[in-house]
C-alpha cells in the first residue's frame, strides 16, 4: 500500500477514533499527578467526520508531546512544561544538543551498530551469524524509540525508514541495512531531503533490495527507476511508463562495492555498464555521454519537482497530525520544502507548529502501530531489560517486526490496517507485564508500592499514559481490582496489562 | 484436548473421502458433464458439526493473493508459442519432452515442472487456469494495481477505495449464519480486498487466537475489556466485540491437533500452514464465508529461476499447498472455491538479469468442485509484438468476469453491481 493510497482511504474508518481526555482530568474531576501539564487553551472544536466528540480537549502542548514522542513519560512532560511549546520543539529539532547517555549505554550491548559493512560481513555474515546483526539493529531501534531523549528524531527516523523501506529478510541485507540505518536514514533524517534521497540512491541497501546493482545497459531493470518516483519522491500519477524506462536507464551502472574489500558496501559507478545514450526524463532531455551524471540529473529533477514537495508534505502531515490532513496545511509544508531546498527541519516546524496542533486537536486520534504501542509501554513504565532482542519476536506476533515489511512501500500508517487486530495487542501487553518476554522484567512494586487497592487503576493510568485513559476505562479496571479476592503481584500485573490494552492506549 | 472441543478429525470424516480415480472428470468441455457436476455439488449435504447451518448453501470463498506480480507465462507456459522462446531465451520453461520441459496440459499450455502438484486437481476437473486474465487497469505499479484490483474499481480512479470487493460482498449479502465471524485474514492485517466487511478479523494463527493470561482470571479480564471497548466506535469497538466471540468460537476447535484427511501433507511453509488452517476453519463449519491468504514475493526482476531457482521454489510451495488443501478437503471441495490472483503478470521479454519486469496480463487459478476445470480458459491474444500491450500480455478476460461468475453462480450473490461498480461482467464459463 502506498502512502498515496493511504491518504485517500478509509475516511470513515479513521474519523471515528476518538481522542481522549486531557492530562490531569481524571476520575471524578480529581486532579492527578501531572495536572500542571494540562490547560493551555485546548481547542473545543468538534471532530470532523461525525465521530464522537472527544470527552475533553487537550492542549496543543499535550498533543505535540503525543505526536512527537513515543508516548508518555514523566520526565519528558516535565521538560516540555518547563521549556514551553516552541522551545521544547526547537530542542527536539536539534537532537545533537540533547545528552542521551542513558540510551547510548543501552546500545553499547550491540557492537554491530557501529561496525562498517566490511567488518560486519567478516565478523558476522561470513561466520554464518548475519542474523545477529539484524537482531541487534531491531533491538536497538526499539530501545531508542523507548528510551532516547531525542524522541522527535526517532519518530522521524521511523518515518523515513518506512519511506525508504528496505526488507531485511535476505541475510546480506542484514549487513547492508545497518549501514543504511546509520549512514543514510539517521545521518539525514533531520537534514535536507535531497541529501537523504541521494544517499539512499547511492546506498548499498536500496541498490541490493530493488536490484539496481544489476541494472545495466544491456540488462535494464526498472525496479528502482519506478520506485524512486512512485514511493520516494513524486508519488504515483506524476510520471509516465516511458519515464520509468528512462530513469532506469539513467541509473544503469549505479551499484555498490561487492568485493570483500574495506570499501565493501560503498557506492560504485561502473561506466562500462552504463547506458550512455540520450534520454528524456519528465520532459527533460538528458544528452548522451553523461555517465554517472545522468542519475544525478534525475535526482535533481525529482527533488526540485513540486509533486515531491506535495507528496512528502502530505505524508509527513499524515504521520504527525491526521490521516486526513487539510489541504492548506499540506500546502504550507510543501511551501516550506520548496523555499528551503527540502530542509526537513523547516518542514517539521510547520507540521508541528502550535497552529497545526490547534487544527489537529479537532481531528480524530491516530492509531498506534504495534511498534509504537510497545515503545509507549516501555518508556512509561519501569522495566528491567537485560535482553531487548526478544522484543523483536513479540513485534513479529503483531505483524510489525522492524525492517521486515516485504514491499518497498513500508508498513502502512492507517487505522484501517491496524485497527482490527486487538487480540495480538492484548496478548503482547499481558505477556510483557506477566514477565513472559525473556529479558524484559517488570516488578509490580516499582509502580504499586504503598498504593492502596482503591487507587490501583488510577495509578496504572498515571504511569502508563499520564492519565489519558477515559473515566470509563479507569472505572472498569478498578472494578476488576475490586472484584478480586485481594491484591497480589499477579493482580497488579493484570492491572497494568489491562490499562495498556485499553482503547485509549491504542491511540495517540 | 478438552472434552468440549470439536474434534476436527472426526468432524471432517464425512467429507474426507480419498481422492480416487472415480472422481476424475475428463468431460469438462461437455455440458452434460458440467450439469451432472453441478447437481452433485448442489445436493451435497453440509458438513455436520453440531453447529446450526444457515439456509443458504454457498461455497466458501478462499482468496489467495500472489503479491508482487506472478508471472503466468512461467507457471502456465504457452509452449505452443514460438514467440515466447524468442523473447525469453534464458528464462522460458522448455516445451514438453525437453529437459526440464513443461508438463503438457492441452497441447498449447503446460505447467512448469515445479507446479506439477497442480496436475491432480486439474485432471479431476477441479482446477481451472484462466490465462491472459487480470485487471484492465493500466497501472504497472504494484501498489496502485493492487489497490484498484482489490477495491474492485479498475480504471475508475475517482471512486473511493476505502472498501474491498469482498468487504462489499459481505456487507450486502445475507450471512449464512448468525455466528460472530464471517471472514478471516490468515495474517496480521486484513487485506484491502476484505476492507469494510462485517465480522472480519485478522487471525494469523487460529491455534493461538485465545485470551492471554492466567485461566483463573480470564473471564473477569474479558469482562473488563468488554466494559472498556463496549462504547467504542468502528474500528476498535466492533473489532473487540468480534474478537471476544471469535475467541470463544475458536477455543472450541483443536487446531493444533488437526489431522489433514486423505493423506494430505501440507508443506511446512507459511503458505502451507495457512492453507492447513483454512481447511481446519472451513471444516469446523462455524459460518466463515470468506478467507484471505497472502503469498508475498513474486516480484522477480532478477534471476527468475523458473526451473531450480526462486520462482521454482515458490511454485513448488504454491502447488504443494494447493494440492494438499484439495486432497485434504476431499468431497468438501465441492463447497469451496479457491481463487488465486496477482496484481499483474510480467513483461513478455526477459530483462538482462534473467528476470522479468512489470507486465500486464496474468493468470488466475480457480479451484473447487463447482468449477469447470481441467482446462485453460483463455481468449489468447498471442505474443508477437503487434499482439502485445506495451510489450506485455494483453488482458482479454477481466478478473471481474471470473469473480462475478463465482459470486453469482457459486455463492448466490445478487449484489455483484455493488461489488464491482460500473461494470457489466461477462460469464466466461468458469463454473460448472
Amino acid at each position: 500500500m502506498s502512502s498515496e493510497e493511504i491518504s485517500s482511504s478509509h475516511s470513515l474508518v479513521d474519523s471515528t477514533l476518538t481522542r481522549r481526555g486531557a492530562l490531569g482530568v481524571g476520575l471524578g474531576g480529581i486532579a492527578l499527578f501531572s495536572a500542571a501539564c494540562s490547560g493551555g487553551g485546548g481547542s473545543s472544536g468538534a471532530p470532523s467526520g461525525g465521530g464522537p466528540v472527544p470527552p475533553t480537549a487537550q492542549s496543543e502542548l499535550e498533543l505535540l508531546l503525543a505526536r512527537a514522542t513515543y508516548g508518555h513519560d514523566a520526565a519528558t512532560h516535565a521538560r516540555a512544561v518547563d521549556l514551553g511549546y516552541e522551545a521544547w520543539l526547537e530542542e527536539q529539532l536539534s537532537p545533537d544538543t540533547i545528552a542521551d547517555g542513558a540510551c547510548d549505554a543501552l546500545l553499547a550491548a550491540f557492537p554491530t551498530l557501529t561496525l562498517s559493512s566490511k567488518q560486519n560481513y567478516d565478523q558476522y555474515y561470513a561466520q554464518g551469524n548475519a542474523a545477529r546483526i539484524a537482531l541487534e539493529l531491531r533491538a536497538a531501534t526499539m530501545l531508542r524509540a523507548a528510551f532516547s531523549k531525542r524522541q522527535l528524531f526517532e519518530r522521524v527516523v521511523e518515518f523515513w525508514s518506512d519511506h525508504f523501506n528496505v526488507d531485511q529478510s535476505d541475510s546480506l541485507q542484514n549487513v547492508l541495512k545497518t549501514q543504511d540505518d546509520r549512514d543514510v536514514v539517521r545521518a539525514h533524517a533531520l537534514g535536507k531531503f535531497p541529501d537523504l534521497l541521494r544517499a539512499s540512491a547511492r546506498g548499498a541497501a536500496m541498490s541490493f533490495y530493488l536490484g539496481n546493482y544489476r541494472n545495466t545497459a544491456t540488462a535494464p531493470n526498472e525496479n528502482y527507476g519506478r520506485e524512486i518516483m512512485e514511493l520516494h519522491s513524486l508519488g504515483v500519477g506524476n510520471y509516465s511508463e516511458s519515464d520509468v524506462k528512462a530513469v532506469a536507464r539513467c541509473f544503469t551502472g549505479w551499484s555498490f562495492q561487492q568485493t570483500n574489500s574495506p570499501a565493501f558496501g560503498a557506492f560504485q559507478f561502473d561506466p562500462a555498464r552504463h547506458d550512455d545514450s540520450a534520454k528524456v526524463v519528465l520532459g527533460h532531455a538528458i544528452p548522451a555521454g553523461g555517465g554517472v551524471n545522468d542519475g544525478e540529473i534525475v535526482l535533481d529533477l525529482l527533488v526540485n519537482h513540486p509533486a515531491t514537495a506535495q507528496f512528502l508534505a502530505r505524508k509527513m502531515c499524515r504521520w504527525f497530525l491526521s490521516y486526513e490532513p487539510s489541504t492548506s496545511l499540506v500546502d504550507a509544508v510543501a511551501a516550506a520544502y520548496t523555499q528551503t531546498g527540502g530542509d526537513i527541519k523547516a518542514m517539521l516546524r510547520v507540521v508541528l507548529a502550535k497552529s497545526s496542533m490547534t487544527w489537529a486537536l479537532t481531528q480524530p486520534a491516530k492509531m498506534k502501530r504495534p511498534f509504537h504501542l510497545a515503545a509507549s509501554i516501555l518508556r512509561s513504565t519501569p522495566f528491567t531489560i537485560t535482553d531487548a532482542t526478544s522484543l523483536s519476536t513479540e513485534l513479529g506476533r503483531m505483524g510489525h517486526e522492524t525492517f521486515l515489511w516485504p514491499s518497498p512501500n513500508g508498513y502502512p500508517d492507517s487505522s484501517s490496517a491496524w485497527g482490527l487486530g486487538m487480540l495480538m495487542r492484548w496478548t503482547f501487553a499481558s505477556r510483557l507485564f506477566a514477565g513472559d518476554v525473556a529479558g524484559v522484567a517488570f516488578d509490580p512494586a516499582s509502580v504499586f508500592a504503598n498504593v492502596p487497592a482503591v487507587e490501583l487503576a488510577r495509578r496504572a493510568d498515571v504511569i502508563l499514559s499520564g492519565s489519558r485513559l477515559s473515566p470509563t476505562e479507569v472505572v472498569a479496571i478498578q472494578a476488576y481490582v475490586d472484584g478480586a479476592g485481594g491484591v497480589d503481584a499477579a493482580l497488579q500485573r493484570d492491572v497494568m496489562a489491562l490499562a495498556a490494552s485499553s482503547p485509549s492506549f491504542q491511540t495517540y | 484436548m478438552t472434552h468440549d472441543r470439536i474434534d476436527t478429525h472426526t468432524t471432517s470424516s464425512n467429507v474426507g473421502e480419498p481422492a480416487d480415480p472415480s472422481r476424475r472428470r475428463f468431460l469438462v468441455r461437455s455440458g452434460l458433464a458440467a450439469a451432472a457436476t453441478a447437481t452433485a455439488a448442489a445436493s451435497l449435504p453440509r458438513v455436520a458439526s453440531g453447529q446450526a447451518v444457515g439456509p443458504l448453501h454457498r461455497d466458501v470463498l478462499v482468496v489467495l493473493y500472489l503479491r508482487g506480480g506472478m508471472d503466468g507465462l512461467t507457471l502456465c507456459v504457452p509452449h505452443g508459442e514460438s514467440e515466447l522462446y524468442a523473447r525469453r531465451p534464458l528464462t522460458a520453461i522448455p516445451p514438453p519432452g525437453q529437459p526440464n520441459g513443461a508438463v503438457n496440459l492441452d497441447g498449447f499450455f503446460g505447467l512448469a515442472p515445479s507446479a506439477a502438484g497442480l496436475l491432480a486437481p486439474y485432471q479431476t476437473g477441479e482446477l481451472l487456469f484462466v490465462h491472459a486474465c487480470g485487471s484492465t487497469d493500466p497501472s504497472r505499479s504494484h501498489f496502485d494495481a493492487q489497490k484498484f484490483m482489490e477495491a474492485g474499481t479498475p480504471n475508475q480512479p475517482s471512486l473511493p477505495t476505502t472498501t474491498g470487493w469482498v468487504g462489499r460482498y459481505l456487507s450486502t449479502a445475507t450471512p449464512i449464519s448468525s455466528g460472530p465471524l464471517r471472514a478471516v485474514s490468515l495474517d496480521y492485517l486484513v487485506p484491502r480486498g476484505f476492507a469494510g466487511g462485517p465480522k472480519t478479523l485478522p487471525i494469523a494463527d487460529p491455534d493461538t487466537f485465545t485470551m492471554p493470561g492466567a485461566s483463573a482470571s480470564v473471564a473477569r479480564r474479558r469482562e473488563t475489556l468488554q466494559a472498556m471497548y463496549g462504547g467504542e466506535s468502528f474500528p476498535l469497538g466492533p473489532a473487540a466485540s468480534s474478537t471476544f466471540s471469535t475467541v470463544q468460537l475458536l477455543d472450541a476447535i483443536d487446531f493444533a491437533g488437526y489431522v489433514p484427511q486423505n493423506g494430505a501433507v501440507y508443506p511446512t511453509t507459511q503458505l502451507g500452514q495457512r492453507m492447513r488452517n483454512v481447511a481446519a476453519l472451513i471444516k469446523a463449519n462455524v459460518g466463515i464465508e470468506c478467507l484471505s491468504v497472502d503469498m508475498e514475493g513474486w516480484d522477480h526482476h532478477v534471476n527468475l529461476g523458473p526451473i531450480h531457482g526462486t520462482m521454482a521454489g515458490m511454485m513448488t510451495n504454491l502447488s504443494q499447498s494447493l494440492h494438499a488443501f484439495w486432497k485434504d478437503m476431499g468431497l468438501g471441495i465441492r463447497r469451496v472455491v479457491v481463487v488465486a490472483m496477482s496484481e499483474f503478470g510480467r513483461r513478455v521479454a526477459e530483462n538482462g538479469n534473467q528476470g522479468l519486469d512489470h507486465g500486464h496480463g496474468g493468470l488466475m487459478l480457480v479451484m473447487g468442485g463447482g468449477i469447470l476445470g481441467g482446462r485453460v480458459l483463455t481468449d489468447w491474444p498471442g505474443l508477437s509484438p503487434s499482439q502485445l500491450d506495451n510489450g506485455d500480455l494483453r488482458v482479454t478476460i477481466d478478473y471481474r468476469d471470473v469473480l462475478s461468475e463465482i459470486l453469482s453462480r457459486r455463492m448466490g450473490a445478487t449484489n455483484v453491481a455493488t461489488v464491482f461498480p460500473n461494470y457489466t461482467p461477462v460469464h466466461r464459463g468458469v463454473t460448472a
